[in-house]
């Protein structure tokens, strides 16, 4: 009887904190399978692994101006223990005015225009296990404060407690030639990762351009990696250095060409000030092959026909649009850089089917410009059944021999299937 | 909403004041200017409105597959309206929203929000004769229709299920939509278009639309709650509904921008 008093009670405060109050959530579950052509060095000398994660988020409007979301994550792997984690993508209590919204909490926020690197997206740290595109992340700590003006948006960045990069471990695939020892972990800050970090934002469209300016001081979100001697092999300490980014990203829309460019100047103690850059262009070929009716190269009857085969059906499609993306990847610091992209050149293909099952694929070449190695992706999915995506995404490491730092990666070439439910 | 820029009111203006001396001596293009820009002036100050929209595409084998997704709209004066249309189903593009900037005199604005990665990506509207969610809607099907988008030519009188209608050709200003010309049937009692007929860039009759069950709301805007698309080269067909129609329900400037699309639920 109090029970149902003290439940009846709980749904009237509920219903009655506001008029539109509204709980909503979604999310999905996947399972994915992957497999190495080549095998490894033990303990990583498997070729075949599956891993299931579950990605859930839950939302409650408080009042017209004030909700709350939490999205927990969890992916657990057959061969890397490292790769089975847990992480709070989000757990934020977000007011909004006219002119102005505040989030505090662990929050994700994406900045950017660029495919190939994302230079100026500092705020949170790359889930580096959950996907080798560094389009994962973890969950950040945060208050933040966004005021709209004429003049563009403002935003307000305090972030009081670091994360650290995740990496593969010892069993764990691609293998980068060394494990990663985290819980070696150094800081050049005494605060270790409770170093609070800052960053200011201003952003604005225009009619053809948007523009964004950065700046962020405090702990880099990648690490060096120092290698230590650990009886016959090497492991790899990070270190997380503090320093200083501004940065631009722009992107300007001009009929079926998009501009884009990041491009960020960093420095610090331990680092040398340097500029990184990512720019190119994308070309979207509208309904590519649509001319082909068009102009009767060939007729509409023939695609029409009951018997059309897949590679005639393909050639109909008068609906699949093609972006062609080439963007250039440089580091001032060249072979000094931390990462593999100082001098290379991205070629891409982006497919979009614009058919029921919204079936996309993205092919991308990585060319290292310095003759160095070629990196080749593909990124393919489409839907199954209203509430299934089946993907697929390959990685192929070619001509890595003269490629420093890409040379461990030469038999690391993989093929994923993943198949996701949404609800 | 004065979707009618400077020049086509002054146009208007011209055909009340000509109108009168010369009688029967207005011009098909003048008259059917005149049709659109009646249609248009009838549906101004409705504010704001949502509605919730389910499409369901149909295959030549019969097949469905459903969308649902939220619609909200902003009239603005002097230029062309905002809209926002956010996605419930299939459940995996459950989130995410696309906001759209109309404009008279320039080509509209466009963001999308994909909440996987939190990303909000502005995307060029040129790309308006491809298909709305995989469906027989084009983008520029669904857009805000400005009065400025087209050139118009009056026809014929005719009768349409039973309602007389002015045959109104309509042929799109910007050289990227998808069509050669329009034939648009707009019933004379309400100016609302009944049916209308899309000519492919090889004057190929394309697509049929048919829209029905129109309901007035304020006692003065009438929307369609079911509009038909036929594809008559791939035989394929979407039906597009609408349910639960608001107006005047307080939405702000602010509520269409690509800083709130983020919120968006």
């Amino acid at each position: 009887m109090k029970r149902r008093l003290l439940s009846a009670l709980l749904s009237a405060f509920l219903a009655g904190s506001s008029s539109i109050a509204s709980a909503d959530w979604r999310g999905n579950v996947s399972y994915e399978f992957s497999y190495f052509p080549e095998s490894a060095q033990a303990p990583a000398d498997w070729q075949t692994s599956s891993s299931v994660a579950a990605d859930v988020e839950f939302y409650h409007d408080l009042s017209d101006e004030v909700s709350f979301t939490v999205r927990p994550y969890v992916r657990v792997d057959q061969r890397d223990d490292e790769r089975s984690h847990a992480d709070i993508r989000e757990l934020v209590l977000t007011t909004v005015g006219d002119t102005w919204e505040f989030n505090g909490g662990i929050d994700t926020v994406f900045w950017g225009v660029t495919e190939s690197r994302h230079l100026v997206d500092v705020i949170n740290q790359t889930d580096n296990v959950d996907g080798v595109d560094g389009e994962d992340k973890l969950g950040q700590v945060m208050l933040n404060l966004k005021l709209f003006r004429d003049s563009g948006a403002y935003e307000f960045y305090l972030l009081p407690h670091f994360r650290e990069r995740t990496f593969a471990g010892a069993e764990g695939r691609p293998f980068a030639g060394a494990v990663v020892d985290t819980d070696a972990v150094q800081y050049q800050s005494s605060d270790r990762s409770d170093h609070i970090d800052a960053a200011v934002r201003w952003s604005r469209s225009f009619d053809y351009w948007d523009l964004g300016l950065h700046y962020f001081h405090g702990t880099a979100r990648d690490p060096l990696l120092i290698p230590q001697p650990r009886g016959e092999t090497i492991a790899l300490i990070p270190r997380y250095v503090l320093t200083d980014q501004v940065g631009l990203d722009a992107q300007g829309l001009f009929g079926d060409w998009i501009l884009k460019a990041e491009v960020v100047h960093r420095s610090g103690r331990e680092i040398e000030d340097h500029l990184e850059l990512v720019s190119g262009f994308e070309y979207t070929f509208v309904g590519l092959l649509g001319g082909l009716q068009e102009n009767d190269i060939i007729s509409t009857d023939k695609c029409l026909a009951e018997d059309a085969g897949f590679l005639r059906r393909l050639i109909c499609n008068d609906r699949m649009d093609l972006g062609v993306v080439v963007e250039v990847l440089w580091d001032e610091r060249g072979d000094e850089a931390r990462h593999p992209f100082q001098r290379d050149l991205l070629t891409g293909f982006r497919f979009a089917m614009n058919d029921e099952r919204s079936t996309d694929a993205l092919l991308g070449i990585i060319q290292d410009l310095d003759g160095g190695a070629t990196t080749l992706s593909l990124e393919a999915s489409t839907r199954l059944y209203e509430s299934f995506r089946l993907g697929v995404e390959t990685r192929i490491f070619a001509n890595t021999d003269d490629d420093a730092a890409l040379s461990a990666f030469r038999d690391e070439s993989f093929i994923r299937v993943d198949l996701s439910y949404f609800f | 909403m004065m979707k009618t820029t400077a020049f086509s009111a002054l146009a208007l203006i011209g055909t009340l004041l000509v109108a009168p001396l010369t009688g029967s001596a207005e011009t098909a293009e003048e008259k059917g200017l005149a049709i659109a820009i009646e249609g248009d002036k009838r549906d101004q100050g409705y504010i704001d409105s949502t509605s919730d929209m389910r499409m369901i595409l149909r295959n030549r084998a019969g097949k469905e597959s459903v969308r649902t997704m939220r619609a909200l709209s902003l009239e603005v004066e002097g230029d062309g309206d905002k809209s926002l249309s956010i996605f419930d189903e299939p459940a995996d593009v459950k989130g995410t929203a696309s906001l759209t900037w109309a404009h008279s005199d320039k080509p509209d604005e466009q963001w999308l929000y994909l909440p996987a990665r939190k990303r909000v990506k502005r995307i060029f509207s040129k790309n308006k004769s491809g298909p709305f969610m995989g469906s027989e809607f084009a983008f520029e099907d669904i857009g805000s229709q400005e009065v400025d988008k087209y050139t118009y030519k009056y026809l014929r009188d005719e009768q349409i299920d039973g309602a007389d209608a002015f045959v109104v050709e309509r042929v799109p200003v910007d050289k990227n939509s998808g069509y050669k010309r329009q034939i648009s049937w707009i019933e004379k009692e309400r100016y609302v278009a009944l049916k209308i007929d899309y000519y492919d860039r090889k004057d190929t009759l394309l697509k049929t639309l048919v829209a029905s069950e129109y309901q007035q709301y304020l006692d003065k805007f009438w929307r369609p709650s079911r509009m038909e698309m036929t594809n008559h080269q791939s035989g394929k067909s979407t039906t597009l509904t609408f349910e639960n129609y608001q107006f005047q329900t307080g939405l702000k400037d602010s509520d269409f921008n690509k800083n709130a699309l983020k919120r968006l639920r």
